[in-house]
């Protein structure tokens, strides 16, 4: 679970810059799983972007009982529920598993099918530099940003010091920057 | 520096940055755009990784935070002005009154029981010593024994002033550290408190003075042994 409570702490107290960090940080994912709730590119964003309104003005209600992610993405789903049953539109059942559909459905009807290969591409090249790193390096992110576990808990898994897993997983996304770097993608995301 | 802020920039991407550090960070991304936008670059990075990257040069930030300059606070806040009752003025009062005297006595601890000269001691960092301890590493040495770095303040250009909470109780924990000068012999001769580790900042000679005013000696040593581990 992501720990996010350091910052939700500063939130509570007024502070949009740190809220600021939250959106940044689950922009993509949030707006990702909304998609594949109403596959329709522009509202996707116009739904993650109320909820992240919401979780804000809200934030008094979230206990750290649940991770935020999971918080602010049950808020995008009612707030999508929401506009299907005003709209008369009758939402889409959500499934886990329609990402494949989605995808090819936007694919079909994106105003912008040059986004969808850019993400694509890039979605490829970081799978590959990762593929690529070190053994050491590779496992450690792939305990961090695949199995979610906290740096302690990795540094217990590999019997490792924490200092070791944090520098692991930093040289890791070192390495997969500078992929980056070379294919001139970032600057993509830097437009 | 740009390899550290991106070092600090990945503990707060993964939720490990402690909250002295995330508050650093927040203000950091807040001011300074190279920050903010290596920021985005990490989180996108890690999006396209987990194959939940839809759309690369998507940003609501600044679309969310036109919205929220309109109704600045969260709700909590005003939730609290309305409640607001005259009944809690005495406990509040009281709490006030301890606070108070915590926060006098801690100063008179911190400040007086040490050097005379520290009364005239400079809050902002000498340029030559910034160069080779940052917060990063004071925090770093916080999480070898449970504490929580909530100040720290730059003594002279070779000595740094760190002061931590112990988790789970309600201890301080003070660490001085020297960067250990060959030609100026006068600054060990102030280590006089607490326990006192010889040790090595990369190819520097340091040494890291640990005082408290509640851990015992034998515990202090048991810290400094986890420092050194």
């Amino acid at each position: 679970m992501e720990n996010d409570i350091n910052i939700i702490n500063l939130v509570k107290k007024g502070d949009v810059r740190a809220f600021d960090i939250l959106v940044v940080k689950y922009q993509d994912r949030l707006v990702y799983s909304v998609f594949k709730f109403c596959k329709d590119f522009e509202l996707s964003q116009d739904i993650a972007q109320e909820a992240f309104v919401k979780a804000f003005r809200n934030i008094d209600k979230f206990r750290g009982e649940s991770s935020f992610y999971t918080w602010i993405y049950r808020i995008a789903i009612n707030t999508a529920k929401n506009y299907f049953s005003n709209k008369s539109r009758g939402a889409e059942t959500y499934n886990e598993d329609v990402l494949d559909g989605a995808l090819s459905d936007l694919s079909l009807n994106s105003d912008n099918p040059e986004t969808l290969l850019a993400a694509e591409e890039m979605k490829d090249a970081v799978n590959q530099a990762f593929q690529n790193l070190p053994d050491e390096i590779r496992s450690t992110l792939s305990l961090r940003e695949y199995d979610g576990l906290s740096y302690e808990e990795i540094a217990k898994v590999q019997n490792c010091p924490i200092g070791t897993v944090r520098s692991r997983i930093f040289k890791g996304r070192e390495l997969i920057n500078e992929t980056f770097s070379k294919l001139g993608l970032s600057k993509t995301w830097s437009n | 520096m740009e390899s550290s802020v991106d070092q600090r920039l990945s503990l707060l991407l993964d939720g490990e940055a402690s909250e002295f550090e995330t508050r650093r960070l927040v203000e950091d991304i807040s001011k300074n755009p190279h920050i903010k936008k290596r920021w985005l670059e990490m989180n996108k990075q890690k999006s396209a990784l987990r194959r939940e990257l839809l759309m690369p040069n998507l940003d609501l930030s600044s679309k969310i935070l036109n919205e929220l300059q309109k109704s600045k606070k969260p709700n909590n806040q005003k939730h609290h002005e309305n409640h607001f009752s005259w009944g809690k003025i005495p406990y509040m009062r009281t709490c006030s009154y301890l606070f108070g005297l915590c926060f006098t006595l801690t100063f008179i601890f911190f400040e007086f029981s040490s050097q005379p000269n520290q009364s005239l001691l400079q809050v902002s960092a000498p340029k030559t010593l910034v160069s080779t301890i940052n917060p990063v590493i004071l925090d770093d040495y916080g999480r070898n024994f449970d504490g929580n770095l909530r100040s720290y303040k730059f003594i002279s250009n070779n000595q740094v002033e760190a002061n931590y909470g112990i988790k789970g109780s309600n201890a301080n924990l003070k660490l001085k550290f020297f960067l250990k000068d060959g030609s100026n012999t006068v600054k060990l001769s102030s280590i006089s408190n607490g326990v006192t580790i010889n040790t090595r900042k990369g190819d520097k000679p340091m040494i890291i003075n640990l005082s408290s005013d509640k851990l015992s000696n034998q515990k202090l040593i048991s810290i400094s042994n986890l420092i050194l581990e």
